[in-house]
């Protein structure tokens, strides 16, 4: 069944609507630090995946496409973001990119906030959403060995960021 | 266990991301270095998650009825903006046979005369004819001459119509 005929079943998708949406937002309004654009992102995002996913696909999967589809909405916005000149830069239109449309309300926050925007992207999707590297090489469009060389690096680099500003976790109740 | 790779590390995802663990799990975090990391960034990203969630929370959302309207329209659309891009070749493909044809035909009218110079001029045409000029004594040479001129012509527009009907399918 094809995500055209989940409109014969609006409650199924209104219910994985409502499981996927909210950690989707996070992702996007994280990545990219502009909750506006999140917004429409996500709406974006759910429109094409209602014209385009198989709804027959395991839960896991269809969630990973509209992952897919939000990530590759993304790129295409920083891509135009970038033809942006300096004076709208100066009059704040590129602001997210920059940082500037997000508040960062804690030290944690502002350091996942100081990554660049891929980074952010890998460690939402392997350490917030759990997905495995060739889950996150399809949902970014990167070859899984990539995956596995840059999370390894970035793991130990955030780690020891974390600890910095006094995060010490290992101690799970 | 190695520093690059460790089996238990998404074991120690799992409960770093679930926020408890069996206390193998924590004795092993505690001596692998990876491990600790893992946890570290487990449970930092799962901060970071749950401050985004909550701030999902507090902002109004389309909801998912709307959604599947707003989807609904966008296939309507894409279906019209594909038919007007198809347009044009649906016109062509209209046309296409009956084009050729006449433009087979106009071609064979406006070029009669070396038409049938070059039918007469081919290898054993005229052995051909004077063969079925003496089989057929009820016929004159003059109307031989015309019927197989317009069998030529007729042969002479199927190709053009196979040309043509081949043209089409190659443009669609």
């Amino acid at each position: 069944m094809s995500g055209q005929d989940e409109q014969g079943r609006p409650e199924a998708f209104e219910a994985f609507y409502g499981r996927t949406a909210p950690s989707l937002w996070g992702y996007i309004s994280r990545v990219c630090g502009d909750a506006a654009l999140a917004d429409d992102i996500v709406q974006e995002t759910f429109i094409r995946y209602l014209n385009h996913v198989r709804e027959d696909l395991p839960e896991r999967q269809r969630k990973a496409f509209a992952y897919k589809i939000a990530s590759r909405l993304l790129t295409d916005e920083f891509r135009r973001e970038k033809t942006l000149s300096l004076d709208a830069i100066g009059e704040g239109k590129a602001g997210p990119w920059l940082g500037g449309g997000q508040t960062l309300s804690t030290d944690l926050e502002r350091l996942f906030g100081s990554l660049r925007s891929r980074d952010r992207a890998l460690l939402w999707l392997a350490y917030a959403e759990g997905y495995s590297h060739a889950e996150i090489a399809e949902i970014l469009g990167l070859r899984a060995g990539s995956i596995k060389v840059l999370l390894f690096r970035l793991r130990r680099s955030f780690a020891s960021a974390l600890r910095d500003i006094g995060y010490h976790p290992e101690v799970i109740p | 266990m190695t520093e690059k790779s460790c089996p238990w590390e998404e074991r120690v995802r799992e409960a770093a991301a679930g926020n408890s663990a069996a206390e193998d799990l924590r004795a092993h975090i505690a001596a692998c270095p990876r491990c600790r990391e893992t946890a570290t960034v487990t449970v930092g990203m799962g901060k970071v998650r749950a401050e985004a969630l909550g701030e999902y929370a507090t902002r109004e959302h389309v909801s998912a009825a709307h959604l599947l309207e707003l989807a609904r329209m966008r296939r309507t659309f894409d279906s019209l903006d594909t038919a007007k891009v198809l347009e044009p070749l649906r016109i062509y493909r209209r046309l296409a046979v009956p084009a050729g044809l006449a433009g087979g035909l106009a071609l064979a009218v406006w070029k009669a005369a070396s038409l049938r110079a070059l039918i007469l001029s081919l290898p054993g045409f005229r052995t051909l004819l004077e063969g079925l000029h003496s089989a057929t004594e009820n016929l004159t040479g003059a109307s031989l001459v015309g019927l197989s001129i317009a069998a030529g012509s007729g042969l002479l527009a199927l190709l053009v119509l196979a040309v043509v009907t081949r043209a089409g399918r190659l443009e669609s």
